[in-house]
């Protein structure tokens, strides 16, 4: 499988200043495994990518497509047992993190590579108050005491925009609204000012509107610092603002990869073009129903031979059910794509009408538009969210 | 927190009231003559009798000796036994050597207790697991007088580690029976901090534990164990209470002279004035015990309110 080179932002890819192009993350050629009772299920299957300062990455895919798998192989939280890194490299910094003793390892973990994630209700600990546990980041791995790390914890709550954050540094996590709670773990995982954050479907629990605050929480906290973002998601309306680039994740391969703004306006892959073509737009004929992808993600403990896409994909061929997975083809600048009938799907999609109907990346949603009054709307939501939560706690 | 407490101890007021009168009504239905065997072997004079239920006013109707009963109870008098001593006398020299015996056994189930069940969490599935789960069953399986019994035999008689039985009630002669007292409780304590600990070492936060960096022991020993014990402190607690009480079992076999023992006697004797009042007591250690508990539980978990 080749590496997808690190590209410069396209100019259409969001407001986001162009990545510097000093690599900070280079995963290669990585392999996960589940070693289940049912038997072994190949989670991860040769993924490669890398990942530059300011830049972001996001990965896209469906439930089960191995998208948090990779997330948290890279942070080196598997459960193990079951699943087991069995190859690649994930170069951190110059040193291949699965090389290292654990103790390096552990000490790259929250400090060099941070992670958020999904559901900030289950992932925070209910029994501390939130303060204790961002201060605890300070005295674990920079051993202040306890009184300067918590006062560090308090400024952390006050750069993720926490109203009161002195005051509200002593409640727990259960007091907290859901976009305040997600505030406060990325309060935690920016603590050490980390070169890379790895947010896990960041924004998958909350509503629209507390998700376009945290994305551009998130953006800004990126200018300010130039961390490397890897953000996984299902959603197209999330990435399109704020990602630099995408990778799209099907059965633990990637199946595409390019830069924002080409891969909305002209998806190569099967498996993209169904993606984009199944988001509902406004449009659309009221009558009109919304193309999907037929059929479910191949399991993983029997992946098909061919392109594990190939049982949903509509523009099968018999080549693509034989023989090893395609790699990625280079298939335009910084792209790329794993499809045996690049040229077959491209002429097709292209008599059918052209386009994939997906706009172009500042209209699906949220994010690029509106930023300025997105942060306005942050300030009043936030305080009447917090007096609620007096009330409660 | 205040007005909780208020609240709770106003309910205790018709818990024990109710209690005093089950216990009262439960004794007073018991067969048999508290006058039986006071005058040797013959049986005592009509006179002598006559004299004896007018001054412990069984001569009169259930309701007015309740009424009698409740009303000295009220102001504080646990009334007089058959044999002329107060019973707030006869509890007050036992209670040191029940409480004693009682802090053995926390102790004992604390210690031993949460420490297996963590040693047994962490190696899911390994030996220690598997030895800690068989041995808790076993010991739950097995009646506390035969393990009693057994541990009196071989620690006390064929070791000769113990005293067999605890006359002066010394810290050193209520550890055995201390041990025998908590053996049930550690098991419980061991299987509910397993399972607790298991199922907190899949939680979330323990995975952000170790995303933050944090070392195995820390997350485990600080996050993961912090939530596991809030339900084990919680029973910890609640069965102080009844170890409190419970001990009759225990006491008689190490004969401690102790609560459990006194009530044991008390009954078999029909001192029926004995054995409600130190019944009384225990309920009232129980309930103090358990509010005590409640409150601990909305410290030890955050979530939990009293207001």
């Amino acid at each position: 499988m080749t590496t997808a080179p690190a590209t410069p932002a396209d100019p259409a890819a969001g407001s986001s200043p162009a990545p510097s192009g000093e690599r900070v993350l280079e995963v290669d050629d990585l392999h996960v495994e589940f070693r289940t009772r049912e038997g072994v299920a190949k989670a991860i299957n040769g993924v490669s990518f890398t990942l530059d300062r300011g830049e972001t990455l996001a990965i896209l895919g469906e439930s089960g497509s191995g998208k948090s798998v990779t997330a948290q192989a890279i942070m080196g939280i598997l459960d193990t047992p079951p699943g087991y890194v069995t190859g690649g490299k994930i170069v951190f910094e110059g040193r291949d993190l699965l090389t290292l003793p654990a103790k390096e390892r552990r000490a790259t973990r929250g400090a060099g590579i941070a992670m958020i994630f999904q559901d900030a209700l289950s992932a925070l600990n209910p029994v501390f108050p939130v303060g204790w546990q961002i201060a605890e980041m300070f005295r674990v791995h920079r051993g202040l005491n306890r009184k300067d790390a918590e006062e560090r914890a308090i400024e952390l709550m006050e750069r993720v925009r926490i109203p009161a954050a002195r005051q509200r540094a002593k409640a727990y996590p259960h007091q907290f609204s859901g976009g305040m709670r997600q505030r406060i773990m990325i309060a935690m995982a920016i603590a050490l000012d980390p070169k890379v954050l790895i947010a896990d479907e960041p924004t998958t629990a909350l509503d629209v509107t507390v998700q376009a605050q945290i994305m551009d929480l998130l953006h800004e906290l990126q200018e300010d610092s130039g961390m490397g973002l890897i953000l996984i998601t299902h959603d197209l309306g999330v990435v399109a603002g704020v990602a630099h680039r995408i990778a799209v994740m099907y059965s633990g391969r990637l199946v595409e990869t390019a830069p924002v703004g080409p891969l909305y306006a002209d998806p190569r892959h099967p498996y993209s073009i169904g993606l984009l073509q199944s988001v509902p737009r406004l449009d659309q004929k009221r009558d009109e129903t919304l193309p999907a992808i037929g059929g479910l993600p191949p399991n993983l403990l029997a992946i098909p031979p061919g392109c594990p896409f190939s049982p949903r994909c509509r523009f099968v061929a018999p080549e693509c059910t034989q023989g090893d997975p395609p790699d990625l083809v280079e298939v335009g600048p910084g792209r790329f794509a794993a499809c045996l009938r690049l040229d077959a799907v491209a002429a097709q999609v292209r008599a059918e009408g052209g386009a994939t109907g997906a706009a172009a990346p500042s209209s699906p949603s949220l994010g690029a538009n509106g930023r300025s009054n997105d942060n306005d709307g942050a300030g009043r939501a936030d305080g009447s969210a917090s007096e609620s939560e007096e009330g409660r706690s | 927190m205040g007005k909780y407490i208020v609240r709770r101890l106003l309910q205790m007021i018709p818990v024990v009231l109710g209690a005093t009168f089950l216990i009262f009504a439960m004794v007073f239905l018991l067969p048999g003559d508290p006058t039986a065997g006071r005058c040797g072997d013959r049986p005592c004079s009509p006179e002598y009798v006559a004299a004896f239920k007018a001054e412990y006013n069984l001569d009169k109707p259930f309701l007015v000796q309740y009424a009698l009963y409740l009303g000295k109870l009220l102001q504080g008098d646990l009334g007089t036994n058959y044999y002329g001593n107060t019973v707030a006398h006869e509890l007050a020299i036992r209670y040191p050597t029940t409480l004693k015996l009682a802090l053995i056994a926390l102790a004992f189930e604390a210690i031993v207790g949460i420490a297996a069940g963590v040693v047994a969490g962490i190696r899911k599935g390994k030996f220690a697991d598997n030895l800690v789960t068989i041995s808790t069953l076993v010991v739950i399986s097995i009646p506390v007088f035969v393990i009693g019994s057994l541990a009196q035999m071989i620690f006390g008689l064929k070791l000769g580690w113990f005293p067999v039985t605890s006359g002066d009630g010394t810290w050193a002669q209520l550890i055995l029976p201390g041990l025998v007292l908590g053996s049930l409780s550690v098991a419980y304590v061991a299987r509910l901090t397993r399972t607790n600990l298991v199922e907190n070492l899949r939680a979330d936060y323990v995975r952000t534990a170790k995303a933050k960096g944090l070392s195995a022991g820390r997350a485990v020993g600080v996050h993961a164990l912090r939530n596991s014990l809030v339900s084990v402190i919680t029973y910890i607690g609640a069965s102080f209470g009844s170890l409190m009480g419970g001990a009759i079992v225990t006491e008689r076999i190490f004969n401690v002279n102790g609560i459990g023992n006194f009530i044991w006697r008390s009954i078999n004797q029909r001192d029926g004035v004995s054995v409600v009042g130190a019944v009384i007591c225990l309920v009232i250690v129980y309930l103090v015990v358990n509010l005590i508990v409640d409150i601990l539980y909305g410290v030890l978990d955050p979530r939990i309110s009293h207001d």
